[in-house]
């Protein structure tokens, strides 16, 4: 039945997503609801609340507030944190709260910048869609906002887009070659964001910072690739190795599917490809982008297709989010677990 | 591109002068969007030969899903004005203006404007600017500015107050001015000078007077615009003119809402 789920629990919603980008910024994140997104964002969905600084406010909306529109409190409340606290820009999230009262997010931002002299990002978040779509409105809105005019590039500097705790486990991710990686949004601050337009290439890690390395790519003429740094999975090693076993085996594998997130998704692809003729398919419960996709490759949006999918599919193996076996008892295959924290809350990582 | 927004008391004619000047503006070969925003779904009637388009909320109700092209939720009324809709939930239920601001949304996500390529946007809007959603017409990047018609009778003079009030209170905002006030005659006693008086407290002008005909009932009858009906006439020549002058305000002033 469309719409319920009886096996899996709810995925990251956007509102985590775009917190996700904001949070080693230094900036005023001000999440727009009643206290409860704000503290499952805080206490669920981001890794880094316990461990870093991070100015995370909820705009604590009442009842009252919601009826008579007083926005005037939420700019008050924000002008009064913004002297007690330097921010380098203010973010406010939506969630669904304001999405159902339709606030007005592009006057919002207009009011607290005049208010508060502080530049200020509006994105209109909703609750209804995954971390990623967050995560993709974060990127842009950052970059539109923040990248400064550029004379021309800085050899050695690379730009990494799409990194948060939800797809990157943790900061410094290596790409192989000799250079300087600017991982945006872990490990790197707004000073970078600002001379984005410098960099010889951007490298795309999640399908959230596409729209932003085009972004990036029409304004500046930048480059960018594709794809995850897989030696930096947790396990992968031993991955590999079993893999390679079974595939050198009898064994007649002929029908792989890899859930996750498509740009880690399709870096996995290509390197089984290197093994095995094996049919590998593609889905994911977030964004696929058509410059990656493939076509036989599937977005997934319902449990019951989920447990379709794995049960009837007559795959010999299933890579995916350890949660994601939970709903299918009557798969025969083998179920390789490579968990995802926006689906699990769990690190990034091959168990075998 | 011009976006105008129409406010006044339920009943004043609204959607007779929005779907009029729609017409007028069409007539003079401008390529016109009219959008009613009124759970009741007939702001375009008249320019639909008495057939609506199928309402936004009604398709969504209908489908359970997002319509994929404008097509699906629009219909091409008198000269090729593309008539839209947004409807409303079932009466007594669900929020009408948060159907505003969903329509709005999804109209942002088709590419309406960038598809369409109009001249004209004309909003048609249920009464009074009562909440967020019936606020949305005039919200940054939607209509830059309001027209407000009214009658000489006090409660649709008090009901033009009240909006233009409304519409001064979000000025910090960044959205759509008053550009002024229509004059839809009820034939009220001193009815002229009843709204001049107003219309010069409130620091507005008329920028337009439409006299009380029975030619636009007439066409009505037939489902058509007065202005399909016999544009020659003393009213729609009334329409014509207010049409002619609100197309000479230069773009750049209309784009930066500067009126």
């Amino acid at each position: 039945m469309k719409g319920l789920w009886k096996f899996l629990s709810p995925f990251a919603p956007d509102q985590s997503g775009s917190t996700a980008v904001f949070c080693e910024l230094d900036g005023l994140i001000i999440i727009i609801d009643a206290g409860g997104c704000a503290g499952n964002i805080c206490g669920f969905d981001e890794p880094r609340w316990f461990e870093k600084r991070s100015a995370i406010f909820s705009a604590g909306l009442r009842d009252m507030d919601a009826i008579l529109g007083r926005d005037d409190r939420l700019i008050s409340k924000i002008k009064d944190v913004s002297r007690q606290i330097e921010g380098k820009f203010v973010a406010l999230i939506g969630t669904p709260v304001p999405a159902v009262i339709g606030t007005d997010y592009k006057a919002l931002k207009r009011m607290i910048e005049v208010e508060t002299g502080i530049p200020a990002l509006a994105l209109d978040t909703d609750g209804v869609h995954y971390y990623d779509v967050g995560c993709e409105k974060a990127w842009l809105a950052l970059f539109r906002s923040f990248t400064e005019n550029t004379y021309g590039m800085e050899p050695g500097h690379y730009g990494v887009i799409g990194a948060t705790p939800f797809d990157v486990p943790k900061e410094g991710l290596h790409f192989g070659g000799p250079g300087i990686y600017h991982c945006y949004g872990m490990g790197s601050g707004v000073d970078e964001i600002k001379s984005a337009g410098s960099v010889i290439k951007n490298l795309v890690v999640a399908p959230s910072g596409l729209k932003a390395a085009r972004y990036l790519a029409r304004r500046f003429g930048t480059p960018y690739e594709v794809g995850y740094p897989l030696d930096q999975i947790e396990g992968f090693d031993g991955f590999m190795d079993h893999m390679r076993a079974i595939l050198s085996a009898d064994m007649d594998v002929k029908k792989i599917l890899i859930v996750h997130q498509q740009v880690l998704a399709h870096s996995l692809r290509e390197e089984l490809r290197k093994h095995t003729k094996a049919m590998i398919q593609l889905a994911s419960w977030f964004e696929m982008d058509k410059e990656l996709r493939e076509p036989w490759d599937i977005p997934l949006l319902e449990e019951d297709q989920w447990i379709r999918l794995a049960e009837e599919g007559e795959y010999d193996v299933i890579i995916g989010d350890q949660h994601l076996s939970q709903a299918i008892p009557g798969y025969q295959g083998e179920f390789i677990a490579l968990n995802h924290f926006a689906i699990s809350g769990k690190p990034l990582g091959f168990v075998i | 591109m011009i976006k105008i927004a129409i406010y006044g008391k339920g009943g004043i004619g609204k959607s007779t002068v929005t779907s009029n000047l729609a017409a007028s503006f069409a007539y003079l070969g401008k390529r016109v969007i009219q959008i009613g925003c009124d759970p009741k779904a007939d702001s375009t009637i008249n320019l639909c030969g008495g057939e609506p388009p199928l309402p936004v909320m009604n398709y969504l109700r209908e489908y359970d899903r997002d319509p994929e092209s404008i097509e699906e939720i629009s219909k091409t009324g008198f000269k090729d004005v593309l008539c839209i809709e947004t409807g409303g939930p079932t009466p007594g239920l669900g929020c009408a203006g948060r159907g505003i601001i969903a329509t709005f949304s999804l109209l942002e996500d088709l590419e309406l404007f960038e598809t369409y390529q109009p001249d004209v946007v004309l909003y048609d809007v249920l009464g009074d600017v009562v909440c967020g959603g019936f606020a949305a017409p005039i919200r940054e990047g939607y209509a830059s500015r309001v027209l407000i018609v009214t009658s000489g009778e006090k409660m649709a003079l008090y009901a033009a107050g009240n909006i233009n009030t409304a519409v001064k209170n979000f000025e910090d905002r960044s959205y759509a001015k008053v550009h002024g006030i229509i004059l839809n005659h009820r034939n009220v006693e001193n009815e002229t000078e009843k709204v001049k008086n107003f219309a010069e407290s409130a620091g507005l002008y008329i920028v337009g007077e439409i006299p009380r005909s029975n030619e636009i009932n007439r066409y009505e009858d037939q489902g058509k615009t007065v202005i399909e009906g016999d544009p020659d006439c003393q009213v729609s020549q009334c329409f014509l003119k207010l049409a002619e002058e609100l197309l000479q305000i230069p773009e750049e002033e209309e784009e930066a809402g500067t009126w």
